[in-house]
């Protein structure tokens, strides 16, 4: 394995610009996109019905669950990406490892900002020191700092190896998030729909709507930061061969 | 509007304004970097 080779010697200067492509399923994921938030938005005010304890608050859920499990399905990419890296050492698994982590601390940050407006009107503040709300405070700042290393560490070799270790590392905080629940004493309502309890079929379906609708937003948002990294890349070549 | 729609009205809003601005900016990065390579092809 050489990891010099491949990433720090990143031939793009001898290309035309029309050499980072778009993906060729971008355009399909943004299409995606955008009817499956549609009718989410529809099927989260009027299909479903209203919870008889939480009230209209109970609809955050329908975008605050979806946010977290694409967040934990951005971070699995990052740990996916990251082995496959170390593994064959080429970029382009660098490339989607960087990206993924940026796409999931966005997703991971709904998160944080829609469960404390869930928990104001439900348990009547906005953040208690829950097992499940601190680890998943603590995964979001494991990723913030991977993409606070990103930034700080200029060769791209090391750059990339140390994100990868990071990456590595701190997907291991996802299974505890999942498990702390019941792990541990907590107030936030558990895994309801992957246990089956008792979600009424709108709800349930409304759900899952949203998570195809994030999931959807995930591959283009995904799609749009992998070409951005590349072409970032291929200025910052440019820049040095001057 | 109860106290609940508020906080409701506010999550929605809230996460269409984090995603609506992060893609704003991701796109305006792509074109940006386009352009600046366009031009260090010529």
């Amino acid at each position: 394995m050489d990891l010099k080779t491949d990433v720090a010697q990143s031939p793009v200067l001898d290309r035309g610009p029309a050499d980072v492509p778009s993906s060729p399923r971008r355009k399909l994921w943004g299409g995606l996109t955008i009817a499956s938030l549609a009718l989410l938005l529809a099927m989260a005010f009027f299909y479903a019905p209203e919870d008889a304890n939480q009230g209209a608050a109970q609809r955050i859920f329908y975008i605050h669950v979806p946010s977290a499990w694409i967040g934990f399905l951005a971070f699995f990419v990052v740990f996916v990406g990251s082995i496959a890296f170390l593994y064959t050492g080429k970029r382009k698994w660098d490339d989607v490892a960087a990206a993924s982590a940026e796409v999931g601390v966005i997703f991971t940050s709904a998160v944080l900002i829609t469960g404390p407006l869930w928990g104001r009107p439900v348990w009547g503040v906005y953040w208690t020191w829950d097992p499940r709300l601190t680890s998943f405070l603590m995964l979001w700042l494991i990723y913030l700092s991977y993409l606070v290393l990103r930034g700080y560490v200029p060769e791209p070799v090391r750059r990339a190896k140390y994100a990868a270790v990071l990456g590595i590392v701190g997907f291991l905080d996802v299974p505890i998030v999942y498990l702390s629940a019941r792990w541990w004493r907590s107030e936030h309502p558990t895994q309801f729909v992957v246990e089956g309890g008792d979600l009424p079929t709108k709800m349930l379906v409304t759900m899952l709507v949203g998570v195809a609708a994030f999931t959807f937003l995930y591959l283009y948002l995904l799609a749009v930061r992998v070409r951005v990294g590349r072409l970032r890349a291929r200025a910052e070549e440019a820049e040095v061969a001057r | 509007m109860s106290n609940s729609t508020v906080y409701l009205v506010a999550a929605y809003v809230g996460a269409a304004l984090l995603y609506g601005l992060y893609f704003v900016w991701l796109r305006a990065q792509e074109r940006r970097l386009d352009g600046r390579n366009r031009d260090a092809a010529r």
